[in-house]
């Protein structure tokens, strides 16, 4: 029996629809110092080649580079980063991407030769995404944890707390961890927030919500959003009475909208955060860490977090 | 180029738990999933009836108000409309979805924006369902109910509706069947239904970073749920049937139901996607 | 007639004894679906009592007549009284206005009609087809209806047929329920749209039967047939409508012996 012709150009067509898509739930975006011709179609070519330096004549030199078996695509370096958490990553108003993460991670590309790729991620699978080959690196303000570093190896790079953001008079009153029983508070799915309110992961024995029920009181409604910017959306809607997020991201609120938000005043555990990287990428690794200290050394890694307001994170002296 | 991953650990005993000793908070997850879907659903299929009569209405002005109604609601993607209803509502202060007390139970504003969202949504798309069905009633039948004294609103409550309830339950129960598994998009306001329990065991907690038997055990989960349905569909369009013409012998039976038959893809049995 | 069975309609309280009395007036009546009329000034008086047989060839206008007084179909000029009221319509500073559909309903009870398609309710039995109405739309509480009903099956023959459904039944079965149906509602005028047309040849007689019975009680029927045999038997009045205009009436012996139209003998000597 003759199958009919179009039958057959259909299926050719959805398989080379399937091969040439990334089906991850990331968009591609260059970052502005790369060409955006970024094409979805992977080289095919394993020529282990270390990328030409086209670089811009005031720019750092190449202080490594990375044989490019280690990267998706040769001459780029795909960033895994969920925006916006800012001020560490976020959009500018033509939608490039802009933030502290976003700038080291783009100052590591170049002083290893490659061109940065931006990849928008969703959190909660953002470390999915990077050993399912669909990035290279992750800067998106990951806390290290010890459930994360089974996953990934994880170098520090950066320091923050942990706020809660308030409605501006602060109405329900969240002051203390104690103020907090029995209220909703928003926060971002997979993150240590969530683990601190459940008590998981590292923070098993300090869970916030089990404080409360062991002190006799309601244990903390918790809701959980794939973006950090629906958990604020829901504070904004008073679905929750607190949002929780790192201290620069909730500092960065009140800073642009005194009028909608003000910090409770309680912020907690100040932890390091971490660039993931796959770990049988031990090369990438090392050359990253070497690019980092390069931009530590010369003063620019600083000169990127002051830009920002996040210099008090800074873990190198 | 690189197509290397890093290796993954494998821990079945995740999917096994997941499936065959499900905790509470899956069990939760799976309670929330069926009833939000039943009462969407039952919401959906009643402001779709008043739809379609509207649609079909002399006054136009009732005419203009459900086709853009119907327009609006199948035009949007159900995502855009969650998303609207629950932050846009809320964030204008326009309605913030407080938590409302039904007979002693709490029902949380985001189930409650949810159910909202999916029940209008459904309601559009199964106005075009009741509409087909009522227009294949014969118009004879009309004709006769109306020559008996009967005036429209009875003639179409007694004669008309039942007879198209049967055409239409075969379309419905396919509408029903993507509104379990449409739930999941109840992720975007963090309604703990089924997905979102598995999303939150592979964020956090003793079984994080297990995305691939994590999401295998929800997937058994929704077919569990889908395929009890199928029979329950069975059930009722058998039920129905009786004593009407063309009953039994030209349905697809269980069998093609679930796996695809000749008669299942009848055009008149299926309804639109989205 | 055997005394010990009752008559058809005294099972429904018979018929008013009011011979001579208007039943249905019809004076000019225009009607057009879209662009083409059908009927061209179409004047009709029935009389209580009376049993009018229309005739003509099919596109002459003679069902789309029937169904407009009932107000199936609306017309576009003229009038129409039943029990002399205006079907349809009502008057409003001197103009015809459309009337609420209430009202029309309220109407319609008084009227019998029988479809060529029988279009009996499938998703309900024989008995329930015919008590829906009463109870629906009169009131009638249901014990007294189903009793009603029952007799009704029982005259028409059919009373072993009570809980069947329609597409369990022969299409002659249905058409006598289909009429059995109408007479619960206790019309004072009946309408037959080609009643036999759909029916097998076989089936035919018993239905004109039925048919036969009412007119000789005393039914007010305008049936619109084929069925040259029904008319001579039973009609008072055959009216031959042509082009959506009364071209010619009188008694059946008239028609069948000596028809004067031109158009009446051509169509007549084509089916009879």
């Amino acid at each position: 029996m003759r199958l009919p012709r179009s039958l057959g150009a259909i299926s050719l067509a959805v398989l080379l629809v399937t091969a040439a898509c990334d089906s991850s739930i990331s968009t591609l975006i260059p970052g502005p110092s790369g060409s955006p011709s970024a094409s979805v179609a992977p080289s095919q070519s394993a020529s282990a080649q270390p990328s030409p330096t086209a670089q811009p004549s005031a720019g750092p030199s190449v202080v490594s580079s990375v044989p490019s078996d280690q990267l998706t695509f040769a001459s780029k370096l795909l960033i895994c980063s969920d925006i916006p958490y800012p001020p560490q990553e976020f959009f500018d108003d033509q939608g490039n991407p802009i933030g502290s993460d976003i700038e080291i991670g783009q100052e590591i590309a170049a002083r290893l030769g490659l061109e940065p790729v931006v990849v928008n991620s969703i959190f909660d699978t953002i470390i999915a995404a990077v050993n399912g080959g669909k990035c290279d690196i992750i800067i998106s303000a990951q806390n290290i944890t010890a459930d994360r570093k089974k996953q990934v190896d994880m170098i520090p790079y950066f320091q923050a707390g942990q706020s809660f953001l308030v409605i501006k008079g602060n109405p329900d009153g969240i002051k203390t961890q104690e103020s907090l029983c029995g209220r909703t508070v928003a926060a971002e799915t997979g993150t240590t927030e969530v683990d601190y309110l459940q008590g998981t992961g590292d923070y098993k024995t300090r869970g916030l919500s089990a404080a409360c029920t062991k002190a006799g009181k309601k244990p903390i409604d918790i809701m959980t959003f794939a973006k950090d910017s629906d958990a604020l959306l829901a504070l904004q809607g008073g679905q929750a009475s607190a949002y929780f997020a790192d201290s620069p991201v909730a500092g960065y609120y009140v800073i642009q909208h005194p009028e909608a938000f003000e910090l409770s005043g309680l912020t907690l555990a100040v932890t390091k955060e971490g660039i993931s990287i796959p770990k049988d990428r031990t090369a990438l690794r090392d050359s990253v860490k070497r690019a980092l200290n390069s931009m530590v050394a010369d003063g620019t890694y600083l000169g990127i977090l002051t830009k920002y307001g996040l210099q008090s994170g800074s873990i190198f002296k | 180029m690189s197509w290397l991953v890093a290796v993954y650990q494998y821990d079945w005993g995740i999917f096994f738990r997941s499936v065959f000793q499900p905790d509470g908070l899956i069990l939760s997850g799976v309670w929330l999933t069926l009833s939000i879907s039943v009462v969407s659903q039952l919401i959906g299929v009643l402001l779709g009836t008043f739809a379609a009569l509207g649609r079909m209405a002399r006054l136009a002005p009732l005419r203009w108000v459900a086709g853009l109604y119907v327009w609006f609601f199948r035009g949007t993607p159900l995502l855009v409309q969650i998303a609207f209803v629950y932050f846009g509502l809320g964030v204008t202060g326009i309605y913030r979805w407080p938590t409302f007390d039904l007979l002693g139970v709490p029902i949380p504003g985001n189930v409650q924006a949810g159910i909202f969202a999916l029940a209008v949504n459904e309601g559009a798309y199964m106005s075009e369902i009741v509409r087909a069905g009522i227009m294949s009633i014969d118009r004879g039948q009309m004709e006769a109910a109306r020559s008996l004294g009967m005036p429209y609103s009875l003639a179409m409550r007694r004669i008309v509706l039942p007879q198209a309830a049967r055409v239409i339950v075969p379309p419905l129960g396919n509408e029903f069947n993507n509104m379990l598994k449409t739930t999941s998009l109840l992720v975007m306001i963090s309604v703990p239904e089924l997905y979102v329990t598995f999303s939150n065991k592979n964020a956090s907690g003793s079984t994080v970073f297990h995305p691939f038997e994590l999401f295998l055990a929800a997937a058994v989960w929704y077919l569990l749920l889908t395929t009890i349905w199928s029979l329950i569909q069975a059930r009722i369009e058998r039920r129905l049937g009786r004593g009407l013409a063309g009953s039994g012998d030209e349905r697809p039976g269980l069998r093609g139901r679930l796996f695809g038959s000749r008669l299942s893809r009848d055009p008149s049995l299926v309804s639109g996607g989205r | 007639m055997n005394a010990a069975v009752p008559s058809l309609l005294s099972l429904i309280g018979g018929v008013p004894a009011a011979p001579g009395e208007v039943v249905v007036e019809a004076t000019d009546v225009h009607k057009s679906f879209g662009r083409l009329e059908v009927l061209r000034g179409l004047s009709l008086t029935v009389r209580r009592g009376e049993v009018v047989v229309m005739i003509g060839p099919s596109g002459s206008g003679k069902t789309t007549f029937l169904r407009c007084i009932n107000h199936l179909e609306k017309i576009q000029s003229g009038r129409i009284l039943v029990n002399d009221h205006l079907i349809g319509y009502r008057e409003e500073d001197g103009r015809l206005v459309e009337d609420r559909e209430r009202n029309i309903a309220r109407q319609r009870q008084d009227i019998g009609m029988v479809f060529q398609r029988f279009n009996l309710f499938p998703h309900l039995t024989a008995l329930e087809n015919i008590t829906e109405a009463p109870v629906q739309v009169r009131g009638i509480p249901k014990d007294e209806a189903f009793e009603m009903g029952r007799a009704l099956l029982a005259r028409v023959g059919l009373a072993a047929k009570a809980s069947v459904y329609p597409t369990q039944l022969s299409g002659g079965q249905q058409q006598r329920i289909a009429i059995a149906r109408a007479l619960a509602m206790k019309p004072t005028l009946m309408l037959f749209d080609e009643p036999t047309s759909a029916l097998d040849p076989e089936m035919i007689g018993d239905v004109l039967e039925v048919m036969k019975e009412l007119a000789r009680e005393g039914m007010t029927m305008i049936v619109v047939t084929h069925e040259m045999g029904f008319a001579r038997e039973v009609a008072q009045r055959v009216v031959m409508i042509d082009e959506g205009v009364v071209i010619e009436e009188g008694s059946p012996e008239h028609f069948f012996t000596s028809p004067t139209h031109e158009r009446t003998k051509a169509f007549l000597s084509k089916i009879w």
